[in-house]
C-alpha cells in the first residue's frame, strides 16, 4: 500500500511539474546547458587581464543557461573598459560580486569577449579568508562603508526596539559625507573616540 | 570529480620576493612538494595552475576506459604582495593524499578542506 501510494505521489508531483520531458528536449537542454560559448578557446588562446566586478550577476532574460554581469577589464596594454559578460551559468564556479578583482582572459581578436579562470578565482576567494570574506570586501570596496554603517544602524534600531532601519542615504559617498557618517557612529556610541579619530583621518588623508 | 577530502587551503610566504617574480619563479621551476605528474595548465596575472588527471585501475576495469572516470587533481597558486616587498602565496584546489602530505609539511599554514 505505502509502495503504491508513494510510486502515486512521484507521478503526481511529475505530472505537477510538467511531467516528463520529451528525448530530442532533454539532449537540446544538455546540449544548450554544456556549450561553452567558446571561453574554453579564450582560455586557451587569450591573454591574461585582470577585471573588476561591477554589478551583480543575473540570469540574461529569455536565455536560460547564461548569466550576465558587467565587468570593468583591465588589459595589460590599453585603458580599462567596460563590457557586459555573458557567461554559460554551469561554469560558475565560485562567488563573483561587486568590487570583487576577477582574474579573465582576453580574447586576443575581439576584446569585447573574456573568460573567467574560475580555478584562479577560487584561489583568490581563498586568499581573502573565503566566500563570505571576499564579497563582504568587494562591497566595501564599492559601496565605501555605507552597506556595513547601514547594517549597524539596523542592529542598533532593532537592539532599541526601533521597528524600521534606516536605509543608506547614499552609495559610494564623498569624504564630506563619510566624516558625517562617522559622526552619527559616534553619537551612536557604535565607535569609541580612537577609533573615530583614525577613521576620520584615513578619509582626510583620502582628499 | 575530486572528494572534498582531497580539497585543501594552505599558505606559504616569500620574504623580499615581489608577487610578479615569485609567481616567474614557480612557474620555472615548481616547488619541491609538487610532484612532476602535475602539469601547468593556466596560469593569470597572478596565478598559476596545475593539473593532474588520474583514472584509477578499479575505475579503468569497471569502466573499461570509455567512461572516462577519471579524476581531476587542480591546485592553483596565487600570489600577493605581503605589505613589506614580499609575496604572500595562497595554494587552494585539491591533490591526492601524497601530494597534500608534502604540501601540509612545507606550508606556513594549512587548512583541510580549504576554504568556502
Amino acid at each position: 500500500m505505502g509502495f503504491f501510494k508513494g510510486l502515486n505521489d512521484i507521478r503526481q508531483a511529475s505530472a505537477e511539474r510538467g511531467g516528463m520531458p520529451s528525448i530530442g528536449d532533454s539532449f537540446r537542454d544538455i546540449g544548450k546547458l554544456f556549450d561553452d560559448r567558446g571561453e574554453r578557446e579564450i582560455l586557451k588562446t587569450g591573454v591574461a587581464a585582470k577585471a573588476v566586478v561591477r554589478g551583480f550577476a543575473e540570469q540574461v532574460p529569455g536565455d536560460r543557461f547564461a548569466m550576465r554581469i558587467p565587468l570593468e577589464i583591465h588589459p595589460p596594454q590599453g585603458d580599462p573598459y567596460t563590457i557586459n559578460y555573458v557567461f554559460p551559468s554551469v561554469r560558475m564556479q565560485a562567488a563573483m560580486s561587486a568590487g570583487m578583482e576577477v582574474p579573465v582572459k582576453i580574447d586576443p581578436n575581439d576584446p569585447q569577449r573574456v573568460a573567467v579562470q574560475w580555478d584562479a578565482q577560487k584561489a583568490s576567494i581563498a586568499a581573502a579568508g573565503g566566500s563570505n570574506a571576499a564579497v563582504l570586501h568587494g562591497l566595501d570596496q564599492t559601496y565605501g562603508g555605507a552597506a556595513n554603517a547601514a547594517m549597524e544602524q539596523a542592529m542598533k534600531n532593532l537592539r532599541d526596539g526601533t521597528q524600521a532601519a534606516t536605509p543608506p542615504t547614499t552609495f559610494a559617498p564623498d569624504v564630506q559625507s563619510r566624516i558625517a557618517q562617522l559622526d552619527e557612529l559616534k553619537k551612536a556610541g557604535l565607535i569609541d573616540e580612537k577609533q573615530y579619530q583614525a577613521k576620520k583621518q584615513k578619509l582626510i588623508d583620502q582628499l | 570529480m575530486p572528494s572534498i577530502t582531497s580539497t585543501l587551503s594552505a599558505n606559504f610566504s616569500a620574504p623580499g620576493e615581489p608577487p610578479a617574480s615569485a609567481l616567474r619563479r614557480w612557474r620555472e621551476t615548481p616547488p619541491d612538494w609538487l610532484p612532476s605528474r602535475y602539469r601547468e595548465i593556466d596560469d593569470s596575472y597572478n596565478s598559476v595552475t596545475w593539473e593532474w588527471r588520474h583514472t584509477q585501475l578499479a575505475m579503468k576495469l569497471v569502466l573499461g576506459g570509455l567512461f572516462g572516470g577519471a579524476t581531476s587533481y587542480r591546485l592553483t597558486s596565487l600570489f600577493e604582495d605581503d605589505g613589506s616587498g614580499g609575496s604572500l602565496v595562497t595554494l587552494n584546489g585539491q591533490a591526492d593524499a601524497d601530494t597534500r602530505a608534502a604540501i601540509r609539511a612545507a606550508a606556513d599554514s594549512y587548512f583541510e578542506g580549504g576554504l568556502v
